[in-house]
């Protein structure tokens, strides 16, 4: 058994594909190869793969990251050159190497995401006013909704860093398994409407 | 236009519809190739992606190197909206050119319930709906499908319709169309009009459906375009037999597809394997009208089960008869796990399906149910028609003691077990022998369904389901309409008709609204026609003579199989 940690980029075209169809992309595309993906066991046996935290739709991911098991050992170097030709345009695999088997999953070990939201001038120079009041609060509620339903929560402590640089903004959000805060939340506060959100890069524990 | 999109888009639904770049789809150098060919089925991605017909032009077209084929559909609403809005036109998913820029544009018509779609998508495209009022510079647009069978509705709105299969077809029309490239639009039409199963309206006089002759040398799509979202099959998609040898006299299909043309085995495995290396699908469905009816069924099935199931693909078998035959093929060889089946009396007593001609016996049905049953099917799917020629009340009843009947062997079986019953209205259709029964009225059948509603024991094991009685009523409107039935069309579209095929989409006021304003009387349509009256779709000739119909529906009449 070995697992490998898979770096790749979603752009483009590609960044309107929701998360669950991706998952079927991408056993789409793994079974057109001869990879030995493992299997689970049971009555309808599912690939091994883990997911980092789903990117919204709509959102570039620079770096996202996941987790495929396989049977036996595989050179990691092959695998790129199997998927070649077999995602749909703008999804491109960067990076591939050796996980370890027994490290945390991608979705427990993730912290942060780090976002830059590419915003119109007037807009820009709004936020710039405000950006500082807006950051000195201690508390800002808003209604998030959940598969549970619609919860008031402090969204102040998700946010870890943000700053304004020309027509960039960019924040670091809370991205774990007991709380995320989705980059579009933080637009809805900041009133803001990016031209263009870009998840440049995961923080994992 | 990125830009634009990239504003509109995170604010739709499902914006992955609009984007292409999907596997297998092909974005050729615009600037390289000289014809250009938009293919359209007019509902949404998820809908069109999964029709055949789309697929095999789309491989046919750009395996060709001197034509490319690019697809557009039909925007869901709030998509129309925020284009109009931004005034954005209707485009093509690879190269993201507006249709107005393609030479041909074609729309794949499969049924009445896509043609206000169609308009939508001509006027999203910048494009005037009548043919006659269309620049010279405009797309040709051209139709094909089922829908084409009676072009007459359709006539006014497409510069031509081709009848019948199109794999070979199209491949002429390129070629017509490439050498008379720098003639009059006038010009090119006359010259597509000399190609078999070509329709120019107001040129052509007679039209016969094009046939293709033998299934193993027509093209079969081994490299589709596989959606990047969910869509309503998911799956790989082989045409193993096209036709029907039975004789429902309801099929406009049974009757205008004939005679029945076979894919062999060792051509079904080749594809089979190649389907499934291009796409990496996990299920392969075999498609036909009837599939019990393929002549080697079982070394079919055999030699894909060997082939296919070490890749954990599930092949997947539907329009089987109900027999024991077919549920060993399923379970045995096949494998198939699933708990559900779906079969189709279409009439509820022995004496209505015999007019019908619908070859299945209370006997064989009962005896099937239980088959199935015992072979682990918990819920079994039945589909009956309202509204059949000589339907009396007790024909009505029937479908409920039979519905009622089957649950009860399922009963015996498994107490949970379940059926559910799907009714239907019948819609008379061109060139079958029931093209000129009357259509029962909107009325009728609201009576027929509560007539089912109140006589059907309700209770644990039985859900009944039916087919909006407006939306049958529109189809028969259409299905036997003329060339005012285009006004008709135009009005509703007009009054702001779309998606009338979807349950949450459809509107039957605007609908209302433009049989008021049309002038068109509903019940010309849905009345009786004379034997001796000139019917629309007269000049298309399928292959089945107007006599051989005429005896069929006779034999009906007087309940003869």
């Amino acid at each position: 058994m070995q697992k490998v940690r898979v770096i790749y980029k979603k752009v483009g075209p590609a960044k309107y594909i929701s998360h669950l169809d991706w998952m079927k992309i991408l056993e789409r595309a793994l079974r057109r190869t001869n990879l030995p993906v493992k299997y689970s066991e049971g009555f309808n046996p599912r690939m091994k793969i883990e997911y980092g935290p789903p990117l919204p739709v709509g959102v570039d991911g620079l770096a996202e990251a996941l987790v495929v098991e396989f049977d036996g050992w595989i050179k990691p170097n092959s695998i790129k050159p199997e998927l070649e030709g077999k995602f749909p345009e703008g999804l491109e695999i960067l990076n591939i190497e050796i996980a370890n088997p027994k490290a945390t999953s991608l979705d427990a070990a993730a912290e942060a995401s780090e976002y830059t939201f590419e915003l119109e001038e007037n807009e820009a120079k709004k936020l710039k006013s405000k950006l500082g009041q807006i950051l000195e609060q201690n508390d800002i509620f808003i209604d998030k909704k959940s598969k549970t339903g619609i919860k008031k929560t402090n969204i102040r402590p998700m946010i870890y860093a943000a700053s304004l640089s020309g027509t960039t903004f960019s924040a670091s959000l809370q991205t774990t398994n007991h709380g995320t805060l989705r980059p579009r939340e933080l637009c809805a506060v900041l009133d803001i409407h990016p031209l263009k959100i870009v998840r440049n890069k995961i923080l994992f524990r | 236009m990125q830009n634009l999109l990239d504003k509109i888009l995170p604010k739709v639904s499902k914006p992955a519809r609009y984007v292409g770049g999907e596997i297998n789809s092909v974005k050729k150098d615009w600037d390289k190739v000289p014809l250009k060919i938009l293919l359209s089925y007019p509902d949404a991605y998820e809908i069109g992606m999964s029709n055949l017909g789309i697929q095999i032009l789309y491989d046919l077209i750009n395996q060709k190197e001197d034509a490319l084929a690019e697809r557009t559909f039909a925007p869901w609403p709030d998509m129309e909206a925020e284009m109009r809005q931004n005034q954005l036109p209707l485009f093509s998913l690879e190269n993201q050119r507006p249709a107005k820029d393609f030479d041909l544009w074609g729309f794949s018509m499969q049924h009445e319930l896509t043609y206000t779609n169609f308009l939508n998508m001509l006027d999203l495209a910048g494009l005037k709906l009548r043919a006659k009022d269309r620049a010279e510079s405009d797309p040709i647009i051209f139709a094909g499908g089922p829908g084409t069978l009676n072009p007459a509705p359709l006539a006014p709105f497409f510069d031509f319709i081709l009848v019948g299969d199109a794999e070979d077809a199209i491949l002429e029309i390129i070629e017509v169309y490439k050498s008379n490239k720098d003639k009059s639009k006038s010009e090119k039409l006359a010259a597509l009009a000399k190609i078999e199963g070509v329709y120019v309206p107001g040129l052509t006089k007679s039209v016969k459906m094009r046939k293709v002759t033998d299934l193993n040398q027509t093209f079969c799509p081994t490299k589709p375009l596989v959606p990047n979202i969910d869509v309503v099959h998911g799956r790989a998609v082989l045409e193993i037999m096209r036709g029907c040898k039975r004789g429902c006299r309801f099929c406009m299909a049974g009757y205008t597809l004939k005679p029945v043309r076979e894919r062999s085995p060792e051509n079904l495995l080749n594809y089979a394997k190649t389907l499934i290396d291009n796409t990496g699908y996990q299920e392969l469905s075999l498609v036909s009208l009837s599939s019990s009816d393929y002549s080697k069924i079982e070394e079919l099935a055999k030699k894909l089960a060997d082939e296919l199931k070490k890749k954990k693909i599930n092949i997947a078998l539907p329009s089987l008869r109900l027999n024991n035959f077919t549920i060993n093929l399923i379970q045995d060889i096949l494998k198939v796990r699933s708990k559900n089946l779906t079969v189709a009396p279409e009439a509820g007593t022995q004496r209505l399906r015999d007019v019908i001609r619908k070859d299945l016996s209370e006997a064989e049905i009962l005896e099937g149910a239980k088959i199935a049953f015992a072979a682990g099917i918990n819920s079994l799917k039945l589909y009956f028609m309202l509204g059949l020629p000589t339907e009396t009340e007790e024909d009505v009843k029937a479908i409920c003691e039979l519905s009622q009947k089957i649950l009860k062997i399922g009963r015996e079986v498994n107490k949970r077990t379940k059926v559910t019953v799907n009714l239907s209205t019948f819609v008379p259709k061109p060139h079958t022998p029931f093209q000129w029964e009357k259509q029962i009225t909107l009325e009728e059948t609201l009576v027929k369904q509560n007539l089912i509603k109140h006589t059907l024991k309700k209770g644990k094991g039985i859900d009944l389901r039916w087919h909006q009685a407006e939306l049958s009523y529109l189809e028969g409107l259409l299905a036997r309409g003329d060339e005012q039935s285009a006004d008709l069309i135009e009005a509703a579209w007009k009054a702001g008709a779309r998606f009338d095929a979807w349950g949450d989409q459809f509107k039957y006021e605007p609908w209302q609204k433009a049989i008021e304003t049309s002038g068109i009387k509903p019940i010309d349509y849905l009345r009786e026609r004379k034997p001796d009256e000139k019917l629309p779709w007269d000049f298309i000739n399928v292959g089945i003579s107007r006599d051989l119909l005429i005896r069929e529906r006779e034999k009906a009449h007087s309940c003869k199989k």
